[in-house]
């Protein structure tokens, strides 16, 4: 599989303040990567770099084999994205907000039809934005950064602020366009969403990346599954925690005692502990 | 490379924006008023004012507000990460405002009914040069500004600084105010159109110079706040063009009081006297009502009208005239005043002045002005009068100004 980004100690000055400090990540065709990180951790700026927005204090980057500092407008025919705020032309239909850009990338009506389609907005083609809900918005939003097809998709938090139903038609999209074989960056604060949708997490804080691997990865090296038991003994219920590994079973017979066990629960590992983990071990 | 393609899309893009949108709308729909209303108020006096309001508001508030609202709503950075480039976006914007600047200057001169000027094409760059400073102006205002706050701030003062020659002199009761601005303003290659068309060959050269700064200033500050790379980039260039444009501005005022010497700094109060056995008249020239080129003219008639009437021992009357009328038509001029007072009186006031009761008229016939003060000396009434024939219907207004002004400096009093 070739690269489609490729970052190599990549460093941010703002003024005095270090953004980024030395940052690493490769993204491969078809790859599916999540990037979480705090408030402040770098993932907007690592995405104002790659989309050419912002220039490097130091590192390379390349997109397609193109620097996006140098030569901003070559990316951008081949990157679709999509910015954590929903900045559309309100006064203006769904069909027209999609087709400015289409024309933008020399792209036709066809093609807005097209992908209209593809994220079930045909019927409010000729609704205006302002009347939407924000989960609508938010397809829009993401049939406008595909309308032109692009190689590699960049989702700045897509489903912050929406509804479970909203959020589900969203990632319903991205899991399609992930099984068409699309490379896509995602950045988010919802763990549930990158374990679903990611195959390969980067965790950066403070500028720098501290993990990454993939969901199953990093949940096995960091965290294990808890089993919780219940145990009654002379009228009176008490709840023990463990970790299930090595002989958990003799464990928690020794637990159990004279008593009995009323309720097992396995407790699988999730990413945000190690999110929390990895933050505030770095904190 | 600029794609025209792109830069259309812009254009529509914006249309299909404001069509939809009633807070740009308002922007752009405003000045229709104002035009429809000066239109019927004094289409001549007001024709240049309304061209140069129409497109200065236009030019300014609509591009400098649909700029403001891309940033706002981050449309303008969903745009930059499209193919479209900074200098696509100025052109798009620039085109579209422009296009609503000819729109209203069209609808300006059809309600004025000034088709005259389709046959002085000069006259018409000279608007479209304008426009197009404006715009660029507006341009930057809009990519300077975070929002419409800030914006708001600034956009008065350009508005100002556009149109202010004029606007100073219609705001100032004593008309006086101007005389602290330059002559030669932004807006002046416009303002001399309706008169007769003034200097047009100068007027377009420093149109062109303006606008060609405008463009240079709105496509490097454009370049300039798109780079990636700002906040490390120092344009020189940017800084030239700031520079060049309050240079044109600087440099026009100093050239105006160059041409136009401003009396204030030549020295002292001229007052020119006369008397007659029952009546001494004093004219006193105040030196901030003697800016413009027209009233020094003026001046000079006057100067020798005093000095002609003050060889008669007779009522004086002081007359402002077409030096080459001959004294029958002035003869029959004054024999219709009564007749002509009775009927156009502009104003009237009667007031006492060091006991002696003064009455005064003003009045106006077609282009002709009258001022007539009487007073009573021992029972006799001396009366003073000017006459104001105008030679063009264009100056009606400004003419009055000057007309009013220098009647009021005229003193009498009983010997």
């Amino acid at each position: 599989m070739s690269d489609v980004l490729t970052i190599r100690d990549l460093k941010k000055n703002y003024g005095g303040f270090q953004a980024l400090k030395g940052l690493d990540l490769t993204i491969k065709k078809g790859q599916c990567v999540g990037l979480l990180g705090s408030n402040g951790a770098g993932k907007s700026t690592t995405i104002r770099i790659v989309t050419g927005q912002l220039r490097p204090t130091s590192g390379t980057v390349e997109v397609l084999g193109i620097d996006p500092s140098l030569q901003p407008k070559k990316i951008h025919p081949f990157i679709g994205y999509i910015p954590d705020s929903q900045t559309l032309y309100d006064d203006m239909s769904v069909f027209k907000n999609i087709h400015i850009f289409a024309e933008l990338f020399g792209k036709g009506s066809e093609e807005v039809n097209q992908i209209l389609h593809k994220v079930h907005l045909e019927d409010k083609r000729k609704t205006k934005v302002k009347n939407l809900s924000k989960g609508l918005r938010q397809r829009v939003l993401i049939a406008r950064a595909l309308v032109h097809s692009p190689e590699f998709i960049i989702l700045d938090e897509p489903t912050t602020g929406l509804d479970p139903s909203s959020s589900e038609s969203i990632y319903n999209i991205l899991e399609g366009l992930k099984a068409n074989g699309a490379t896509i960056l995602l950045t988010t604060h919802l763990m549930n969403d990158v374990d679903r949708l990611c195959d390969h997490i980067v965790f950066i804080n403070r500028g720098l990346k501290v993990e990454e691997g993939s969901p199953a990865e990093l949940k096995q090296k960091h965290s294990l599954p808890t089993i919780e038991v219940e145990i009654s003994e002379n009228g009176q219920h008490r709840v023990e925690s463990i970790f299930k590994r090595g002989d958990w079973l003799s464990l928690v017979q020794q637990l159990k005692g004279d008593g009995e066990i009323v309720r097992i629960k396995t407790h699988e590992p999730k990413l945000e502990d190690i999110f929390i983990k990895l933050v505030e071990g770095e904190g | 490379m600029i794609s025209p393609s792109r830069v259309l899309t812009v254009v529509k893009k914006d249309l299909a924006w404001a069509s939809g949108n009633l807070k740009l709308l308002g922007v752009m729909v405003l000045p229709l008023f104002v035009v429809v209303f000066f239109s019927r108020f004094d289409a001549t006096a007001t024709f240049g004012f309304s061209l140069i309001f129409v497109n200065a508001f236009v030019g300014i508030f609509s591009t400098s507000y649909l700029v403001i609202e891309e940033k706002n709503k981050g449309t303008l950075l969903a745009l930059l990460t499209s193919p479209l480039t900074g200098s696509e976006l100025l052109l798009g914007k620039f085109l579209f405002n422009l296009i609503l600047c000819s729109f209203f200057s069209l609808l300006v001169i059809l309600l004025n009914n000034r088709m005259d000027l389709f046959l002085q094409p000069l006259a018409l760059l000279n608007i479209f040069l304008f426009a197009g400073t404006t715009c660029f102006v507006g341009f930057v205002t809009g990519v300077f500004f975070k929002n419409e706050q800030e914006m708001s701030v600034l956009a008065p003062f350009l508005m100002v600084l556009f149109c202010f020659g004029d606007a100073a002199e219609k705001v100032s009761d004593k008309n006086n105010i101007h005389a602290f601005f330059p002559d030669f303003h932004v807006a002046r290659s416009v303002l001399d159109i309706p008169m007769s068309f003034g200097d047009l060959w100068g007027h377009t050269l420093f149109s062109l110079c303006m606008f060609f700064v405008a463009f240079g200033m709105a496509t490097f500050y454009t370049q300039f706040y798109f780079s990636n790379n700002r906040e490390k980039r120092f344009s020189n260039r940017l800084v030239g063009f700031v520079v060049a444009f309050v240079g044109v501005l600087i440099g026009s005022g100093i050239y105006a009081n160059a041409t136009h010497p401003h009396p204030k700094m030549q020295g002292s109060l001229e007052v020119v006297e006369f008397q007659t056995p029952q009546v001494q008249v004093q004219y006193k020239f105040d030196p901030k009502v003697f800016r413009h080129k027209t009233l020094l003219e003026s001046r000079k008639k006057i100067v020798e009208l005093l000095t002609f009437k003050n060889e008669k021992n007779s009522n004086v009357v002081l007359a402002i005239r077409d030096l080459d009328e001959d004294e029958n038509s002035l003869a029959k001029r004054k024999a219709k005043v009564e007749e002509d007072r009775s009927r156009n009186i502009i104003s009237f006031e009667e007031r006492d002045w060091k006991g002696h009761r003064f009455r005064q008229w003003m009045y106006a016939k077609r282009s002709r002005f009258i001022v007539l003060r009487e007073t009573y000396c021992d029972g006799q009434v001396f009366q003073v009068s000017m006459d104001l024939q105008l030679k063009k219907m264009g100056r009606f207004y400004k003419d009055f100004k000057i007309f009013k002004s220098l009647f009021d400096a005229v003193e009498m009093k009983c010997l």
